[in-house]
């Protein structure tokens, strides 16, 4: 393939290359930066430089000092492992080389930094404390997605089902299951804190009258909160993951069931054995939105609970921006990039899983 | 159909430039104004207009949610892109961050500038709040950086109407935290009618009510010794301040859902008669005036917990704009927030969004409902005038902690650890 | 027998699954708007459960003279408009790309674009803001549109990478033999071919951008770019907003009621594009 094949094919993802990087990756170095940053005491606008010392604050010490063992570790054995052979491949081996030896020193030098740090802690007695306000949230973050993993998308799943059958009526459910999203978080949660707040007690009262009065509560309430809002989220979304599901569950051909019917296979095994594979790639396409999605839910917490009663609704991306709102945005950056972090994780290991499972 | 549809995004496309194009085209200088003040933006926006007609020159209100504000001044800020004229939320340290850096003009001497007697307008404790005094811990130049537009307190109210049905005297409110709760606990008698109703869902009310019994349970040196770190937390008279809130809760007299309730919803509560007492701003009145023009109503001391020190209100300037100093139009901004203050635009304000003015001599112009607002002038402070503020995140953890007590989660004992803990954890920023 | 016992059973549970679900979307619409039509003190009384005594329609006559729901909803639509069209310009261009060409660095680029998508908005609040004014785009429309385009492309550029590797590369061959370039071979062949994939990326962006907030509130300050979202968020928090509920429903029930219309003469195409899909995938 000659220089300018590849140009021409290259040329292809550039737009899209660089709407990125002007958008994320320059903010994401800039964010970065100004996480190894902290404001002075007396002047909020003076950014001091003070290394890592907020992702110590966050972590804790001894977390802080046990992932510098782990990530260098690991960077040691992706070393020696010489995943850079195929690099040398394509380019000079001298490149490959440089490379090996610079992951071996970093992981290195990592290694001993964090041997370091728990001869001092070992030393020094420092007290474990990480930032509980912080991990709560990220806690409460998980608590919502695990909501909508299970709740929602089981609902997304079996009403995909049965709109799938119901060919006659499935146009009128394609509509209506569909309204909640369109109408977007504001609207949902304005009209949801209307319904739901002790006063007027819209919700409670339409419970009272269908006869459900012993169910009527304080739904804002301290116990409630956040499944309230993990139940409303859930509510509001599960129209995404509905349209995904059916239009893949359209795409399987008919003659597969027949064959399987002809065969004898009853419901259930023409279920796990051709809709579940079938669908696995789509499964996991709506559970890593469903995650994304869920992670950074703001829009609905902000309109519905504000993060109350006592913090118990205030989710990570919420807490991020009550840290910006007291001008801590060198903390704040380095909390946004750890639960990018996270996220990134999470979703690379889900999308390897998926593929695991195809081939 | 094809070819109307190009048309059609070439059309939207020629709209959104011609769109950005638009906002810098005008001629002449125009002021800038940033603010969160939504229930105000009304009454601003008017007063563009009056402006616009009498000096010919464009004044653009722009609005923000109240979340989003201090991220946008931040950004801004960071960017060195702020408007001609801003409000600043938070806390003296951001304000002393700005003066300091320079980013906001002192306005000192266009105050003193003679024969303009700009500076004798204004009610005292509004100037104040926006000052430096001479060796403040912040090592700002000594000057006035801000200038109030309106003044505020935050008071305890009593609904007169129902006092009197249960059987209270309408002009005699309760002196002590005692009485207080136990003619709240009146409330009981009547249907979907609470004692006290205040807008804790917003946590600066509580921190509010936090400090103005602080004052009045160890006074304000012991006080101020706590944020410098002498006292801590977990002194006994911090417990006492702390168990003021569960007293409160196992008094019963809180409406439910109190610390999910915003400062309107409360209002709303407040206007329609369903709750004895309130603690709230009196920025308030202009939603009771809206709900309710017949509640009657009025301000009184906060009830003391203790009869040794005098408790605190928070009063000062409800708004104030600064000059961003590197503005292209820092005359004509300033000419702006001179003409803002003059009386006449003041008893507009005051007619339009029902705040206090914060200039002397409208007494005549103030309705009844407002400028009793103005008494019990005796206890009023503000934060801005304490010689040092407490760390936002020790802020954070008294008004989570008093959340807690309040729906019983967390005892007052370990609110305190926990505030002393935070202090501790911070104690460096 | 029993088979038919069983089958009418089991359509029984699915369709009151279906109905009930469906009860609860549309009830709130309902309720929103017999409120909106109620002055306040009769919601507070009834809850929205009955019909209004008398059609009201001074909350609506308010919403429409201080509301200014207008200019931003104008602004919503232009938006949605222009970032959906260049989100599926852009991210088919790349997803073909990526999918079917060879060059250096690709699955780098791939993965790169994915991880993207997980950094967290409000993080980024400063730098974009700095980013932005640097060149000029800050407060303007093409700079919210830019940054919508992009928080839309992981995402999409995910979706038609995958779909496009599920495509029979038979059909593009004869195209080449046929002599066209690359370019007209995605205009021609692979973007038709991928109508459920944009049917996808079309709802999803659209929403995207409808719903969106947080972004506009950092990079618009003036208000007549402002979208609806800002505009309903600061009407819910003026003085009325908060106080008179059922004004607010009226501002809502606005608010709602257009994008709705559309997404009703939208959805059988949309649908359609979807189901078509169906038979290539």
């Amino acid at each position: 393939m000659n220089k300018k094949e590849q140009l021409i094919n290259f040329s292809f993802v550039f737009p899209a290359l660089a709407i990125f990087s002007f958008f994320y990756i320059i903010p994401f170095f800039y964010t970065f930066w100004l996480s190894l940053h902290k404001a002075s005491s007396t002047n909020v606008l003076d950014l001091n430089f003070v290394g890592v010392q907020n992702f110590k604050d966050i972590f804790s010490f001894q977390i802080f000092a046990a992932l510098a063992g782990i990530l260098g570790i690991s960077l040691i054995v992706f070393a020696f492992k010489n995943k850079f052979k195929k690099l040398s491949l394509n380019h000079k081996k001298s490149l490959a080389k440089t490379l090996q030896t610079i992951t071996v020193v970093a992981g290195g030098a990592l290694l001993i930094y964090s041997i370091g740090a728990f001869f001092n802690i070992s030393k020094e007695a420092v007290s474990f404390s990480p930032d509980l306000q912080w991990w709560n949230s990220v806690k409460r973050s998980f608590y919502i997605t695990f909501w909508g993993l299970t709740f929602q998308n089981c609902l997304a799943f079996l009403l995909a089902l049965g709109v799938d059958r119901a060919a006659r009526t499935g146009q009128f459910y394609r509509v209506v299951f569909f309204l909640l999203p369109v109408l977007g978080e504001v609207i949902i949660g304005l009209l949801l804190r209307i319904m739901l707040s002790h006063y007027p007690g819209v919700f409670n009262h339409l419970l009272e009258s269908v006869g459900l009065g012993q169910w009527a509560q304080n739904w804002l309430g301290k116990d409630m909160a956040l499944t309230t809002l993990a139940v409303s989220h859930c509510w509001r979304g599960f129209g995404y993951g509905f349209i995904i599901l059916l239009a893949g569950l359209q795409t399987i051909p008919e003659q597969l069931y027949e064959a399987a019917r002809i065969d004898g296979a009853n419901a259930l095994h023409r279920f796990t054995k051709i809709t579940i594979p079938m669908l696995v790639p789509i499964i996991f396409l709506v559970i890593i939105l469903t995650i994304l999605g869920t992670v950074q839910i703001i829009g609905l917490p902000m309109a519905l609970t504000r993060g109350g009663p006592a913090g118990r609704t205030t989710v990570s991306v919420l807490r991020i921006f009550e840290d910006l709102n007291n001008s801590h945005v060198g903390y704040a950056s380095a909390e946004g990039l750890i639960l990018g972090l996270i996220l990134v994780t999470l979703s690379f290991s889900l999308l390897k899983l998926s593929k695991k499972i195809k081939s | 159909m094809r070819n109307s549809f190009i048309y059609l995004i070439v059309l939207a496309v020629c709209f959104s430039f011609a769109g950005c194009n638009n906002s810098q085209k005008n001629s002449g200088p125009q002021v800038t104004i940033w603010h969160w003040m939504s229930d105000r933006q009304d009454a601003f926006e008017q007063l563009a207009q009056k402006y616009k007609r009498e000096k010919k020159i464009t004044v653009h209100f722009e609005l923000f949610p109240h979340s989003a504000y201090t991220q946008k001044i931040n950004a801004a800020e960071a960017a060195n892109d702020l408007p001609d004229l801003f409000g600043i939320l938070g806390e003296k340290r951001v304000l002393a961050s700005f003066a300091k850096e320079k980013k906001i003009e002192d306005l000192t001497p266009y105050m003193e500038k003679q024969n303009s007697n700009w500076k004798e307008r204004f009610i005292e404790i509004c100037l104040a709040v926006n000052s430096f005094k001479k060796d403040n811990i912040y090592a700002v130049k000594p000057g006035i950086y801000g200038v109030p537009i309106d003044a505020m307190s935050i008071q305890f109210l009593y609904n007169k109407d129902l006092l009197e049905r249960e059987g209270f005297a309408s002009d005699s409110p309760p002196e002590t935290f005692q009485d207080f709760l136990s003619i709240a606990k009146s409330a009981k008698d009547e249907k979907d009618t609470y004692g006290f109703a205040s807008g804790w869902g917003e946590t600066w009310l509580i921190y509010c009510f936090t400090t103005n019994y602080a004052f009045d349970l160890m006074g304000e040196e012991k006080f101020l010794n706590t944020i410098k770190g002498e006292v801590p937390y977990t002194d006994p008279d911090w417990i006492k301040v702390f168990s003021l809130f569960k007293d409160l809760r196992e008094a019963g007299i809180l409406a439910p859902g109190i610390i999910t309730m915003n400062n309107k919803e409360a209002e709303q509560i407040f206007a329609t008669n369903r709750t004895f007492f309130t603690f709230n701003g009196s920025w308030g009145v202009n939603t009771y005036q809206q709900i309710n023009p017949q509640l009657k109503y009025a301000t009184m001391p906060p009830p003391k917990a203790n009869q040794k020190h005098p408790p605190a209100i928070w009063a000062g300037a409800g708004t104030s704009f600064v000059v961003n100093s590197q503005s292209e139009n820092k005359k004509e901004s300033i000419d702006f927030l001179k003409w803002l203050t003059e009386a006449r635009q003041q008893v507009f304000l005051i007619k339009e969004t029902n705040n206090l003015p914060s200039i002397k001599g409208l007494k005549k112009d103030t309705p009844d409902n407002m400028s009793s607002f103005l008494s019990n002038q005796q206890y009023f402070t503000h934060p801005r005038l304490w010689r040092i503020n407490e760390n936002s995140r020790v802020v954070e953890a008294i008004n989570r902690g008093v959340q807690n007590i309040v729906i019983g989660a967390k005892t007052p004992e370990e609110v305190a650890k926990e505030v002393a803990k935070t202090k501790e954890r911070y104690k460096n920023e | 027998m029993p088979e038919q016992i069983k089958k009418t059973l089991y359509l029984l549970v699915i369709h009151t699954l279906l109905i009930t679900v469906a009860l609860s979307c549309i009830f709130p619409f309902v309720w929103m708007i017999n409120s909106s039509l109620k002055p306040n003190s009769e919601f507070i009384q009834d809850h929205g459960f009955e019909l209004p005594d008398t059609i009201n329609l001074r909350n609506y006559i308010y919403t429409f003279t201080k509301g200014n729901l207008g200019t931003y909803f104008l602004n919503s639509i232009l938006y949605t408009f222009l970032t959906v069209i260049a989100i599926v310009i852009i991210s088919s261009l790349a997803g073909y790309g990526i999918s079917r060409l060879q060059f250096r660095g690709k699955n780098f680029i791939f993965y790169m674009i994915l991880a993207a998508m997980m950094i967290p908005i409000p993080a980024a609040f400063v730098p974009l803001y700095v980013l932005l004014k640097s060149v000029g785009l800050l407060n303007t429309r093409i700079g919210y549109i830019l940054a919508m385009v992009n928080v839309g492309l992981s995402l999409s550029i995910y979706l038609y990478k995958t779909f496009f590797d599920q495509l029979p590369k038979d059909l593009e061959e004869s195209a080449r033999i046929d002599g066209c370039g690359k370019l007209r071979i995605w205009w021609h062949v692979m973007f038709p071919l991928a109508k459920p994939a944009t049917g996808v990326v079309v709802i999803f962006n659209a929403l995207n951008v409808w719903n969106e907030l947080i972004l506009a509130l950092v990079i618009l300050s003036n208000k007549g770019l402002m979208p609806l979202q800002v505009g309903l968020l600061k009407f819910s928090q003026s003085s009325v907003g908060l106080t008179q509920y059922t004004t607010l429903m009226a501002a809502l029930t606005v608010a709602a009621l257009p994008i709705i219309i559309i997404y009703l003469i939208m959805q059988k195409h949309i649908i359609k594009g979807m189901t078509a899909g169906a038979t290539v995938g």
